[in-house]
């Protein structure tokens, strides 16, 4: 991703992107809000430009929008300010009080011009709702309306008429005109709803019919500002924070350049066989809403729409595919569906159903879409690759020490390899935040023989001790008599991995099954801090909790059962490194970089000896890396563990 | 220390607010004149709110969802009034430096102003009960 895009609201000529959401600035801005109003006193704060990403989405493909939130979150100030950027013009009726539908659409006015008989007694004046339909060259009009909750029944009738046109691109018959036909453009026209919640102490807001509500986007914000967002916004205005606060780059959302036909749309790679989960996710979030798993203490009450969900669903799979369609589904449905709860435990919920819309491509396939194989043909730029992310742009990101690729893989163990780097530039910066590196490992020799630790001990033993650095291993004998015949057979997974420089120090002098729990903490709380936590995490996490009292209670009586279920644990496949990877990963870093890791503590990795006992590597001297093995409750001040992930 | 129910003492708060003030008084003459003798002005055009100025508007249960609407937007940036003259939208865009916009409603016509809805209360800012 450029940089230079992200920017959190970026201004160019003639369009604003909000967090990436891109929409076009008008041409005619004579009565759009001033943008001075806003320049010095408007704080995008992470909260409102969340919102204002999600306003964007839904004012690019022309839906209406109702934003249900308390009184002190700004949502009036919001929409006028992104109409300031884009120099649209608003068109605000306050529904509070109204109960004349001509007020909104017209009536008939004594004609004040009228020169002579000929001329009409009384002609047509639009009303508030009217005037922000009738469309102008250059113009892009917002009608908003506020405290709609508050609206009398007639009037949410009209302007649901008003809605279904805009949807049709048709046109409004004006019933106040002798059925004049208005012609209505949701391109040219917005509608944004606001509301305060029902009940909860306000006055006059009595719930809205889920039936009527499909019609609208319904963004459900909460009652009152998120904690931190108060403290930064609060502090911005004392002058203490930026006016505008950087934004994570996982919150950017960046659409295509022209969106998807609806032949391109059918050949998204996995199209089928994710829309089939899609509906499958789309009857259970509908069944948790029916059993009131979810919402159950919201006032409004909702539905996901049959039919409106699953178009706009579509519609925003063709405005912002990218090459990653579970990304770009899974992005849909939290805006569409979790968007609509408030609580945690329900957005959760939700979170679980939509982890489960995912595509997953068969070995080989290319999950690059015909579209992006064209764009990127004969262009000579730097091989893009399924992850995204060149070896060029991974090592900008992490430092070059910290990735051990393609040419150190070559140099230190004369194998060529290509694999392409899988991890996301968002899970890279994450990685050199978290002190991790990159290792390419490979599981085999030049010569198709396993990378095994006799290999990589031969291949490194003269040219280390030529060079005054030492052994690798301490001692060969002893690793033998350690791990056994592995030593000449077992090779490390072939592949990118993350992975820690450093122990974690929060699992030192912990048993082993302390140190997975904290494994997965990090996992959760580190690793995919911003992000959804993949499937593969999820599962083998929920595997090991549902055995972890099982296998507690064989580290004390049945310390070999525990060992090998441990070591078979996808948890810790997942998260640990064999013997054989710590090892590679460390001679890798010490050959590039000259500094030894897990010089002063030892990992536990997820490899059995078989003699028993989980396998530990560490100490890494000059006379070489240690090895040892020791059962699951074994604890010491200075074991601990690395996490490794591919 | 200022008194928190003298009107004198409270209007210089009222300047460069983002929002409306409201005074709630048991008597609308007695509440103008001391307005206007702190030089507050009756609103004669919602045009004039793009202007510096101090400006009063007296709020009655005729005007109540007109200024509601006003009061409503009053903070956001801009105001978008329907002019019942020409029959179509106007914008108006608040001057906040050295302005002012106070409500003046009666204490008794309070009550049957909100009770459709407007809680006038809710919408304004700084308010004092004279």
């Amino acid at each position: 991703m450029n940089r230079e895009n992200m920017v959190p609201v970026r201004e160019r000529e003639d369009t604003v992107a909000y967090l990436g959401v891109e929409l076009p600035k008008a041409t005619n801005t004579k009565n759009a809000p001033k943008k001075e109003q806003f320049e010095k006193n408007y704080i995008n704060d992470r909260y409102s430009l969340e919102m204002q990403k999600k306003i964007a989405i839904s004012f690019r493909g022309g839906d209406p929008i109702l934003d249900e939130g308390g009184t002190s979150l700004g949502k009036t100030t919001r929409i006028l300010k992104m109409c300031a950027d884009l120099g649209w013009e608003v068109h605000y009726v306050n529904l509070n009080g109204a109960t004349d539908v001509e007020d909104l659409m017209g009536r008939y006015v004594p004609n004040r011009e009228r020169r002579s008989p000929t001329d009409p007694e009384y002609i047509f004046a639009d009303g508030k709702v009217t005037s922000g339909l009738r469309q102008e060259e250059g113009k892009i009009k917002v009608v908003l309306l506020d405290e709609y909750g508050a609206a009398a029944p007639n009037i949410v009738i009209r302007l649901h008429e008003v809605l279904d046109a805009l949807e049709r691109g048709g046109e409004v018959v004006l019933a106040e005109d002798a059925s004049e036909k208005l012609m209505v453009d949701k391109d040219k026209t917005k509608i944004v709803a606001l509301t305060n919640p029902p009940g909860r102490g306000y006055l006059q807001r009595e719930p809205l019919d889920p039936a009527q509500l499909r019609r609208w986007v319904y963004l459900k914000e909460a009652n009152e500002l998120p904690e931190d967002t108060l403290t930064h916004a609060t502090r911005a205005l004392f002058n203490l924070e930026q006016q505008t606060q950087t934004a994570p780059e996982s919150s950017y959302l960046f659409a295509n350049e022209r969106a998807l036909s609806p032949e391109q749309l059918k050949e998204i790679p996995g199209i089928k066989e994710i829309l089939e989960k899609y509906l499958e996710f789309h009857k259970g979030a509908k069944g948790l809403l029916a059993n009131r798993n979810i919402a159950k203490d919201q006032p409004q009450k909702f539905s996901f729409d049959d039919r409106m969900e699953p178009r706009r669903v579509r519609d925003f799979i063709m405005s912002f595919y990218r090459g990653d369609i579970n990304e770009t589904m899974q992005t849909a449905l939290r805006y569409y569906y979790a968007s609509k709860v408030l609580d945690h435990v329900d957005k959760e919920q939700l979170e679980e159903l939509i982890r489960l819309v995912e595509y997953v491509p068969p070995v080989g396939a290319s999950p690059r879409t015909p579209l992006e194989e064209e764009d990127s043909a004969g262009q000579g730029e730097p091989e893009t690759i399924p992850g995204g992310i060149t070896l060029e742009e991974a090592e900008r990101i992490m430092g070059r020490e910290n990735v051990l690729g393609y040419a150190d893989v070559k140099r230190i163990f004369g194998v060529d390899r290509t694999d392409p780097i899988q991890f996301s530039r968002a899970d890279l910066e994450k990685a050199k935040a978290l002190g991790q590196m990159l290792v390419l490992r490979t599981d085999k020799t030049a010569e198709g023989k396993p990378m095994s630790l006799e290999v990589m001990n031969n291949r490194l033993v003269d040219k280390w001790r030529t060079a005054g650095k030492g052994e690798l291993l301490a001692t060969v004998e002893g690793w033998k008599g350690l791990i056994g015949d592995a030593y000449s057979k077992d090779a490390p997974r072939a592949g990118w991995a993350l992975v820690s420089k450093n122990i974690l120090s929060e699992s030192l002098n912990k048993n082993y099954i302390r140190q997975t729990d904290i494994l997965i903490e990090h996992l959760k709380k580190q690793v995919f801090k911003e992000a959804t936590l993949p499937e593969k995490y999820r599962k083998a996490i929920a595997t090991f909790e549902s055995q972890k009292a099982e296998l507690t209670r064989l580290m004390n009586d049945d310390w070999q059962e525990a060992t090998k279920r441990l070591s078979e644990l996808d948890i810790n496949k997942l998260t640990r490194a064999t013997f054989q990877e710590a090892i590679y990963d460390a001679a890798m870093y010490f050959d590039k970089n000259g500094e030894r890791l897990l010089s002063d503590a030892n990992t536990w990795t997820s490899s059995r000896s078989p003699g028993g006992g989980l396998v530990l590597v560490g100490r890494f001297g000059s006379k070489g890396l240690d090895g040892d093995r020791r059962t699951p409750r074994f604890t010491v001040s200075r074991l601990g563990v690395c996490l490794s992930r591919s | 220390m200022p008194d928190s129910n003298n009107l004198a003492d409270f209007l210089p708060y009222t300047v460069s607010q983002k929002s409306v003030s409201l005074v709630i008084a048991d008597s609308l003459d007695a509440a103008i004149q001391e307005l206007e003798s702190n030089g507050y002005r009756a609103l004669a055009n919602p045009r004039d709110l793009e202007t510096e100025g101090l400006r009063y508007v007296l709020v009655s249960k005729e005007n109540a969802k007109e200024m509601y609407d006003l009061a409503a937007q009053y903070g956001a940036g801009q105001i978008t009034m329907h002019d019942d003259v020409s029959h179509q939208n106007t914008w108006i865009n608040p001057h906040y430096g050295n302005a002012a916009l106070v409500f003046v409603v009666a204490k008794p016509d309070l009550e049957s102003i909100e009770a459709p809805g407007l809680a006038v209360r809710m919408i304004t800012g700084l308010a004092i009960q004279i």
